[in-house]
């Protein structure tokens, strides 16, 4: 049995939304017959794929700051991203500390005063290493002349010559 | 969601958000305010919408809730030209009335589309417009899949008959 006009009409706007190859075959029957069906579908058509061209109307710029004035600019600062900022700091702290420990220093310079103890003191050094010295050299010659001079110049009891026998 | 998924879903939708409310209010300074509010308050309930479908389902919905509180707030109802084609039959006549695709240009159109009822706009808009599923857009309204189905089906007849008669009608 043919569809009439008015019952083809819902089953029209249902294959609007079904492709062609979907089209149940008595629609597609009433179709072929009837001008006035195939015309509404034509005209659904159009106007369907003139309402899917149709331009959006762009969001304003300012109105897209204000968004984000209102939303991510006005972000507070969860609990996580406290907890990271602290250990940032820390391993900040610790890591500024160990490089500080671990860098080799260079010697202060002294002061004025210090340059001169040290000065003084190292006269001092070496005046009692000269006169040490001054004391080992006497009592090395003392000690060759001992055995190099007769006791006799040098004041002493000559001893007396053994006999010498055959 | 994220911070930077919302970012991202404002980027993909406000343009969508704006041009829905335009349509509905038919009021530029309006539409800003409330395209904005909708996105603002997206990020206020990010935590429990999902990016993706049910972001954009999330956003036309408040979207469509705020317009028509502004047009309540407004009395809309007596503002809105057109409803005087509710009680026209769809035309089914065949003859010299047809729509000719050349001249159907995009101002006929949208006065078309404005001289439909909200509800309708808002029908025709979602499916047509943002091609939307019956049951997501039956969610969305609050309608039920029968009333849903016959008011678009009526919807794109009157949408038809009005491009028609502006096209006749110097």
């Amino acid at each position: 049995m043919s569809l009439t006009c008015e019952s083809a009409r819902e089953r029209i706007h249902a294959a609007l939304d079904a492709p062609d190859d979907d089209r149940p075959g008595d629609v597609s029957a009433h179709l072929a017959s009837c001008a006035a069906c195939r015309e509404l579908l034509d005209d659904l058509e159009t106007v369907g794929g003139a309402l899917r061209a149709l331009p959006r109307v762009p969001l304003p710029p300012a109105t897209l700051d204000a968004v984000w004035r209102e939303t991510v600019g006005r972000r507070r600062w969860s609990p996580g991203l406290v907890r990271a900022a602290a250990a940032a700091v820390i391993v900040t702290a610790l890591c500024t500390t160990t490089i500080w420990l671990v860098t080799p220093r260079g010697p202060q310079q002294p002061t004025a005063a210090e340059i001169a103890r040290a000065s003084a003191e190292a006269k001092m050094v070496l005046g009692y290493t000269a006169r040490a010295l001054a004391a080992a050299r006497t009592a090395a010659a003392d000690t060759v002349l001992a055995s190099k001079v007769s006791p006799a110049v040098r004041g002493e009891p000559a001893a007396r010559p053994t006999r010498r026998t055959r | 969601m994220t911070a930077m998924e919302f970012q991202g879903a404002v980027l993909e939708h406000k343009d969508r958000v704006h041009s829905y409310a335009r349509h509905i209010l038919r009021d530029a300074e309006d539409a800003k305010d409330v395209a904005q509010e909708c996105l603002v308050r997206l990020w206020r309930h990010r935590e429990r919408i999902e990016p993706g479908p049910a972001c954009r389902n999330w956003l036309l919905r408040t979207a469509h809730n705020l317009c028509i509180d502004r047009l309540r707030r407004r009395h809309a109802q007596h503002e809105v030209p057109g409803d005087d084609m509710a009680s026209d039959p769809p035309d089914a006549r065949p003859g010299p009335e047809r729509l000719a695709q050349s001249s159907l240009s995009l101002r006929a159109l949208e006065r078309a589309l404005m001289s439909l009822p909200e509800r309708e706009r808002a029908i025709v808009l979602l499916r047509e417009v943002e091609g939307l599923a019956y049951d997501e857009i039956a969610s969305l309204l609050g309608l039920n899949m029968g009333t849903l189905k016959a008011t678009l089906h009526r919807t794109r007849e009157r949408l038809r008959h009005a491009l028609i008669r502006a096209e006749v009608t110097p």
